[in-house]
């Protein structure tokens, strides 16, 4: 199974600010995903780990953003910073929810703040800002799945799904910022540019899965059979992760960016739903209807 | 762009008003004398000459003095200072879990409303310093700013005030530390800060125990803060861009340690410019090349001090000074204590 290919960066592109967005969370049921703990907890914690994180890359790439002269790429990096932080606001107020089930949200945040920050302290900005291109290729490569293979989400509450479907959308409008900076601004090399998706690619999952047991010790589900199943869920023939890693893989090849790969037509179904009548839950629901 | 030229944001403007009334006059004829245009609807664009800071900073002394509540200008600016027109700044100042965790505001005061002051922490295991620095960038060093009392009496008074508020009205503030002689006025000093005072100082700097950094503060509010700094970050991103050939290089050397032993040429070629033009541009913002480079060199060796192990001889071979003799000499100067004084300090 191979990645579509395709030429470069879409011709007027444009990456929208979006903002007042609601996904209704005060009705979303606590095991939103199919009632299954695993994979409810397992977006949760990504979801705690998201605030910091955005706030990270947005500092990363806010640290070249002076050298920046083309006023495109300088658009694009406002734009780039707008989504992030919306993000983070919508998923700190999901977090919120979290607390109310017992979660350990502060605590949990305030530990990952320290880590980011000792990066930024004790790396050079080159590697943050490799960092932030890996942690875009990453939500770029789950986003352009969750949009075109609706059986990922098909278990999911539909306000869930609309919330993880803007995000999806907006990763893809911006996937190519903190790239282009890289390369065109830090002037990274090869090795430079796939140190940050390397170091992470294990560190991620790593932190998710330290996240989860927390959250699934809460719930009183952390036996070891939902650990198995649920790695089988991400790692098994068909699982999730496998699904991601074609297109995951294709960073690594030399001349790689991230206007080459990604299929775009769900993309562009949401937008026109959404632009309609400005519903991200109406949106997500039709493109959840349109491909399966 | 001539240094006479620079120019600075001006969102502090309704604080200037506040401030007036407080010392009891009207500000609006000064406002007019300077030419100040005040549109609230522009709050967030408006920037005014650094010389006409300066003279309008004068002229409210002076206006003060003559009141007869007796009120010095610049405490009272500093003092009755809120983020009004930066309302996000405010929350996560008030929302903060530490000390240090409000300091992060300092970097972004620094972006967003005084670019010719830059705050920095410092610490050792005893005291922590908030340092007043004065960066040779855009054209403001023609030390203006950094010469006047009337800049770091304003600038304390408001890092007092907010620090009193998180850790409570006791605070011990060590000494406030001022590198100007004593004015006239220096009786005023202790009885508005409440703190010991001391003149003719290498730095401005102000001294507090070490251990309030991390005490934690009773208005913890995780989320709201968080949501705050976001918006923050939304709004840095909106600013104008640092213009000028020095700002560029400031920047070039802040992304890219490897840079700060490169020659003038090397990095001439890097910004694209032939190394006649990059030194013609900086010499009209009023600074050179030799001047923005040691800068850079410095900071990054107090902050490889501070959070690496390297020895001092690497350290320097990588910061690009000829031997470590020479490098000691010019950190020494800069802050009045030898590198390896300053990194025992912080054990």
């Amino acid at each position: 199974m191979s990645e579509p290919e395709r030429a470069a960066t879409p011709e007027n592109h444009q990456i929208v600010p979006r903002k007042d967005l609601d996904f209704q969370f005060d009705q979303v049921p606590k095991y939103w995903f199919g009632g299954d703990p695993f994979k409810t907890r397992f977006f949760d914690a990504m979801s705690m780990l998201f605030p910091e994180g955005e706030k990270f890359f947005i500092e990363c790439v806010r640290d070249y953003r002076d050298q920046v002269s083309d006023p495109v790429m300088q658009e694009h990096i406002r734009d780039f910073i707008f989504q992030e932080g919306q993000h983070g606001m919508v998923h700190t107020r999901f977090n919120d929810r979290l607390k109310k089930q017992g979660i350990e949200v502060d605590a949990i945040t305030q530990k990952n703040k320290e880590i980011l920050a000792a990066y930024r302290r004790r790396t050079p900005k080159w590697f943050t800002l490799s960092l932030t291109t890996g942690g875009e290729h990453m939500t770029a490569i789950m986003a352009h799945n969750f949009l075109h293979r609706p059986e990922i989400f098909a278990e999911a509450d539909h306000r869930m799904r609309a919330m993880y479907y803007w995000h999806a959308i907006e990763e893809i409008e911006h996937k190519a910022v903190a790239f282009d900076v890289l390369q065109k601004i830090a002037g990274a090399n090869y090795f430079q540019r796939i140190a940050g998706l390397l170091w992470e690619t294990f560190l991620f999952p790593f932190h998710v899965f330290l996240v989860m047991r927390h959250m699934l010790q809460v719930d009183g589900q952390s036996s070891w059979k939902t650990w198995i199943k649920g790695f089988w869920w991400l790692y098994g023939p068909g699982g999730l992760y496998m699904k991601l890693l074609p297109h995951y893989l294709t960073f690594y090849l030399p001349g790689f960016h991230p206007w080459r790969f990604g299929r775009m037509d769900a993309m562009r179904h949401w937008l026109d739903v959404y632009d309609k009548d400005g519903d991200p839950i109406a949106a997500g629901d039709t493109v959840a209807r349109t491909f399966s | 762009m001539g240094m006479n030229d620079a120019t600075v944001p001006f969102i502090t403007l309704p604080n200037w008003i506040k401030a007036a009334g407080y010392c009891g006059f009207n500000i609006n004829p000064i406002f007019s004398r300077y030419g100040v245009e005040a549109d609230l609807l522009h709050l967030e664009d408006a920037r005014i000459h650094v010389s006409t800071l300066n003279q309008l900073m004068a002229a409210c002394v002076d206006a003060a003095n003559t009141t007869g509540r007796g009120h010095h200008f610049p405490f009272i600016l500093g003092e009755t200072f809120t983020f009004e027109y930066l309302p996000e700044m405010e929350t996560y100042i008030n929302t903060s879990s530490s000390l240090r965790d409000a300091a992060k505001v300092l970097t972004w005061v620094h972006e967003l409303i005084s670019p010719f002051v830059d705050i920095q922490l410092e610490e050792d295991a005893r005291s922590a310093r908030m340092v007043l620095v004065y960066p040779p960038i855009g054209g403001l060093n023609d030390g203006s700013m950094a010469n006047l009392p009337y800049t770091s009496e304003s600038f304390f008074a408001t890092l007092l005030k907010f620090t009193r508020m998180l850790v409570g009205q006791n605070t011990a503030i060590r000494l406030l530390r001022f590198r100007h002689p004593p004015p006239s006025y220096a009786h005023l000093y202790e009885e508005f800060f409440q703190v010991p005072v001391a003149f003719n100082q290498e730095r401005d700097v102000m001294e507090l125990d070490q251990e309030l950094l991390d005490r934690p503060l009773l208005g913890a509010y995780p989320d709201l803060h968080q949501q705050a700094e976001l918006l923050v970050q939304q709004r840095l991103a909106r600013q104008p861009l640092w213009h000028g050939t020095a700002a560029q290089l400031h920047r070039l050397y802040q992304t890219n340690d490897a840079l700060l032993a490169q020659t003038l040429e090397h990095i001439a070629d890097r910004l694209n410019m032939h190394p006649r033009t990059l030194q013609r541009h900086l010499s009209q913002e009023g600074t050179s090349f030799g001047e923005l480079q040691t800068e850079a060199r410095l900071r990054a060796a107090v902050d490889a001090l501070q959070h690496r192990r390297e020895n001092l001889e690497s350290l320097s071979e990588r910061l690009g000074f000829s031997d470590r003799r020479s490098f000691t000499r010019a950190f020494k100067r800069w802050t009045g204590v030898s590198p390896s004084q300053y990194r025992h300090s912080l054990r």
